[in-house]
Order: structure tokens, then C-alpha cells, then sequence
């Protein structure tokens, strides 16, 4: 195997669900450093791209390296040990309900670290810092708190154990103008601060234009021809909206154009 | 043409449909086996780690507390009265052979023996398994075992292995519990409803139960804990999507708990009267 510049590298992708193919022939490489979004509309299997990344989803076909080792030929032990090397902010935040968010955020610390309670601690206040959340959340529940402060609490657990890869599943998905702003503006401090990689699963094409420094869009396999290539745009944001192909400017603009009409036809071509 | 036509598609149409329904066998057969053999990858995964790395106290006495502790009152209360039960479902026929003193040999042993265990596990599968399920399947649905996973932590080890231990450790408390207040139900419904003498009555009932009896029972309630603390786990993280998953899960957790106690608890009383005959040969005598 040949060393390369890529920290993550998917090589011909295919993930099938039984007789659902969700993923064709992808590739990508995502340089160390870079904050890479990844586009495209709902059911796309942009989420599945990520967990395959992380490897909570094993590939049909292909496979993804990290660090140019793959992933899915690593041990039990291994996958776990790499895990740790990688932060995951999930859509919903995925707080683990029956914790306060102090033992949210000290998890991963007491799952790995051996440190005493007090370093614990005080990595735990210099995440919440970083994301700019006061201490008297720390004895809260997750169920009290607010969307955008559970992604910024999610944040900070995926922060303190100093990943080297960020990945966010929707990140700005059913928050505020203001509150998407403090996440993307959170996750470019972050990207700077700690020298991460990130990749972004996003439909905001907001978020995608500030935070990202390439794009890829990937679009619907039911909405393809056979041999048509899922990746339909790979770019700098300025790019994309220059972009010709039809359909990622559609995208972009956020026009429904013929869809519905799509849609419709569809559904009585199911009932026929 | 039209004739053909109306000749043909009858027989199509019942070649279909056996076509269909012979498909439709084929796949329930092989889902079963498929999930049989997850189900044993589970248990297997489950006790390996159980054996290399035991969850934090903290979490196994929060699991007891919640599995153990919260249902005495419940398993207390249904064996009182299914003590009761039966001292007035058998009194008739006791009554009409001047056999009422016996009654307590009869109840005890049927607790101590049948209806303590199976009466300890259903209540655990209906009020502990059913909620597992949900609660792992809620997390399933919204991510939070990905999230475990995610952290290089193990959901089997984090979340079944303090569920599990806590149903195999405190079901046996749980069906003495239930045995003792059946028994206490039972004699006392005896005594001061249907005034047999106390007397005959005690010594019967010491006369007919052994400590035998008692293993017997608590050999039972611990498979049946490990079954419901399976089960239910199992179809927790097999959880599908959205509130109509979850509140699937939780049914099938426990009617599965339930078919499956059933199931062993005959295959275990065999087992265990065959256990019982080998070391007793001349066995049990009950009159």
C-alpha cells in the first residue's frame, strides 16, 4: 500500500441494504486538514458515507482507508483504539439521555483515559469552553436543554478527547439562522484551534459555502442512469455555484423545478 | 384467443399463489434461522464480555436498583394473591375427599417448585424486559448506541451486560420473594377464610416440601433471568425505526420472554425431576 497525503480515502465504495443499493462506486480523498461537505438531497446516503468512514457500516464493495490502514479489516481492539482518533457530532446530537451532560461530556475520557477525576475535569470545562456553554449546564439533563446547545454539547464531547477528524452529520439541520451561524462559526474556530480534519454531511448550502474548503455533491441512485456517476459535483465552494451541470445548480438554488411532477408520475407508475 | 386467454389465467393465477406462499415459507424459515443464529452471536458476544470486563458499579447497582429493587413490590403482591388463588381453587376437591389438611403441602410445593419462578419471571419480562427494550431501542433510534460505538466503546458491553447480570443475579431473590408470599398467602387464606386447623395444616406442608423444592425453583428463575435480560436486550438493538418500532420491540421482547420461559420451564422440570429420580431413585411421595 502506498502512503499518501489522505487521512481518510474511499476507494469504489458500494454499500447495499439487501436488495437497496445506497452507495455506487465512490471515491474520495480527504487531504489532512481539509474541511470537506459533503452534499446532496435527503436519502442520498450522505450518513452513510460518514459511518462508513467511522466504520459503523461495513462496505458491500470497496473500502475506506484511515490513516492508510482499512478499516474494515481491522480487529475489534483496533476499531475501537481508532475510533478515538476520530469526534462525531451526530444530527440529533445523540446525548445519552440517562446521563447528565457532565458524564456526556466525560465519556469518552473515562472510557479511554487513565487520568485522575481533577485533569478529567478540567478537559471537560475547556470543552465546554471552547464551545461557549456555561458551567451550569454541566448538571443538566439532556432533555432540558435546547437543539442548538445539545449540538454544542455533542460538540464538546466529540472535542475532548482531541480528534484528528471531525465528523458532523447534519450540523446546522432544524436550528435558527443565529444558532446555524454559532455551530458553523464553531466549527471553523474548531477546524483552526485544534488543526482537524472535518468532513460535513450537510444539505446547507450556507454552511457548506462558509465552513468548507471543497465540496462534493452526491445525488439519489434512483435518480440516475446505470453507469452515471453518484458524485455529480467535486469542487471549491466558489465553483459550485458556477457549476453546469443542471442539477447541482438546481440544488444549490434550492428550486423544486419538475420534481413534483416527478414525484407524482412515479407514485402512479408504483400503483400501476 | 379470448377463450385461451380465460382458460389460462385461472391456473396462473393459483400457480402464483402457490408460488407465492411457498416463497413466502421459505423466507419465515430462513429469517427464523438467521435470527436464531444472531440471537446466539448476541448471547455469546454478551458472556464473553462478561467474563473479560465487568461494568462499572455505579451502572450495575443503577441496572439492580431498577431491575431487582423496583419490582418486589409487584412480584410480592401477585404472589400473595396467587397463594390465595390456589388454596380456593383447590379446596373443593380437597374438601370432598377430608384431604383439607394437605392443602398447604399442595400450594407450597406448586409455589416453590412452578408458580414462585414462572410467576417471578413473567412479572420481570412484563415490567423490566418490555422496558429494556424500549429504552435500548429508543436508543438505537436516536443514535445513541452509534454514538457508543462511535467513542470506541462497546453498546453490548455498556448496555447488556450490567441489563443482563442484574435479571441473572436478582431473579432468585425475586422468585423467593414470590414463593414466600404465596405461601404466606396461601396459609393464611387457609387458616382464617376456610379455618383449617393450623396444626395439621403446618406440619402437612413442612412434611411434603424439601430443600430440593427450592433449588429446583431458583435453578429455574436463573435461566429465565438470563432469557428475559437476552430477549429483551436483543430486541432492543434490533429496534426499527421510529415509535412503531420501539413499542414493537417492547411487545415482541416480552411475548418472546414469555413463549421462551414456557418452553424451558418444561424442559427444565424434566430435566430436573430426572436430576432428582437419579440421586432419589424411590423419588417423591406427595400422599
Amino acid at each position: 500500500m502506498v502512503a499518501s497525503n489522505s487521512i481518510i480515502d474511499v476507494c469504489n465504495l458500494h454499500i447495499r441494504f439487501g436488495q437497496q443499493e445506497v452507495l455506487r462506486d465512490i471515491s474520495i480523498q480527504v487531504p489532512r486538514g481539509q474541511t470537506l461537505a459533503i452534499i446532496g438531497e435527503s436519502g442520498c446516503g450522505k450518513t452513510v458515507l460518514l459511518k462508513t468512514i467511522i466504520g459503523l457500516i461495513r462496505p458491500s464493495q470497496g473500502h475506506v482507508d484511515f490513516d492508510n490502514r482499512r478499516v474494515d479489516r481491522l480487529s475489534e481492539k483496533d476499531l475501537a483504539h481508532q475510533r478515538t482518533r476520530f469526534g462525531f457530532v451526530f444530527q440529533n446530537s445523540a446525548l445519552f439521555d440517562s446521563m447528565t451532560v457532565a458524564e456526556n461530556i466525560l465519556f469518552p475520557l473515562r472510557q479511554h483515559r487513565a487520568e485522575q477525576q481533577a485533569e478529567h475535569d478540567q478537559q471537560m470545562h475547556a470543552g465546554l469552553a471552547e464551545v461557549g456553554l456555561p458551567p451550569s449546564v454541566l448538571g443538566k439533563r439532556p432533555a432540558e436543554l435546547s437543539g442548538g446547545m445539545r449540538k454544542r454539547v455533542g460538540l464538546a464531547r466529540a472535542l475532548v478527547m482531541h480528534p484528528e477528524v471531525l465528523l458532523y452529520d447534519e450540523p446546522t439541520t432544524g436550528l435558527d439562522p443565529i444558532v446555524s451561524d454559532v455551530i458553523n462559526e464553531l466549527m471553523i474556530r474548531t477546524s483552526e484551534n485544534y488543526e482537524v480534519t472535518s468532513v460535513i454531511v450537510t444539505h446547507d448550502m450556507k454552511s457548506a459555502r462558509k465552513v468548507a474548503d471543497r465540496v462534493v455533491m452526491l445525488y439519489p441512485l434512483s435518480r440516475l442512469e446505470p453507469g452515471e456517476p453518484q458524485i455529480i459535483f467535486d469542487g471549491s465552494p466558489a465553483e459550485i455555484d458556477a457549476a453546469t451541470d443542471s442539477r447541482v445548480s438546481q440544488f444549490v438554488r434550492g428550486e423544486a423545478g419538475d420534481r413534483l411532477m416527478e414525484m407524482r408520475e412515479s407514485r402512479a407508475v408504483g400503483h400501476a | 384467443m379470448a377463450s385461451v386467454d380465460y382458460e389460462i389465467a385461472p391456473r396462473r393465477g393459483l400457480l402464483e399463489a402457490v408460488y407465492h406462499s411457498i416463497a413466502d415459507l421459505g423466507a419465515a424459515v430462513l429469517n427464523t434461522f438467521e435470527t436464531l443464529g444472531d440471537m446466539t452471536l448476541f448471547a455469546w458476544r454478551t458472556l464473553v464480555w462478561m467474563c473479560t470486563r465487568l461494568p462499572r458499579r455505579e451502572t450495575l447497582y443503577s441496572s439492580m436498583y431498577q431491575i431487582g429493587v423496583l419490582s418486589l413490590p409487584v412480584v410480592a403482591l401477585t404472589g400473595t394473591f396467587i397463594g390465595m388463588v390456589l388454596a380456593v381453587q383447590s379446596y373443593t376437591q380437597f374438601r370432598a375427599f377430608g384431604l383439607e389438611t394437605q392443602l398447604g403441602g399442595v400450594i407450597n410445593k406448586s409455589m416453590f417448585r412452578e408458580l414462585g419462578p414462572v410467576l417471578a419471571a413473567t412479572m420481570l419480562a412484563g415490567r423490566v424486559g418490555s422496558a429494556m427494550a424500549a429504552e435500548l431501542g429508543t436508543m438505537r433510534v436516536t443514535e445513541q448506541i452509534d454514538a457508543l460505538s462511535s467513542m470506541g466503546a462497546n453498546p453490548i458491553q455498556h448496555l447488556v451486560v450490567p441489563r443482563f447480570l442484574s435479571c441473572l443475579l436478582l431473579i432468585p431473590s425475586l422468585t423467593i420473594m414470590a414463593v414466600f408470599m404465596g405461601v404466606v398467602g396461601g396459609t393464611g387464606y387457609c387458616i382464617f377464610v376456610l379455618d383449617i386447623d393450623i396444626q395439621h395444616y403446618t406440619s402437612n406442608a413442612n412434611d411434603f416440601v424439601e430443600n430440593w423444592d427450592l433449588f429446583y425453583g431458583i435453578v429455574k428463575s436463573v435461566f429465565f433471568g438470563a432469557t428475559i435480560g437476552l430477549v429483551s436486550c436483543y430486541r432492543g438493538f434490533h429496534c426499527k425505526p421510529g415509535a412503531e418500532g420501539v413499542g414493537s420491540a417492547a411487545t415482541t421482547a416480552f411475548v418472546q420472554s414469555f413463549v421462551v420461559i414456557i418452553v424451558l420451564d418444561l424442559f427444565l422440570s424434566i430435566f430436573l425431576d430426572t436430576i432428582y429420580l437419579a440421586i432419589w431413585p424411590e423419588g417423591p411421595s406427595l400422599f
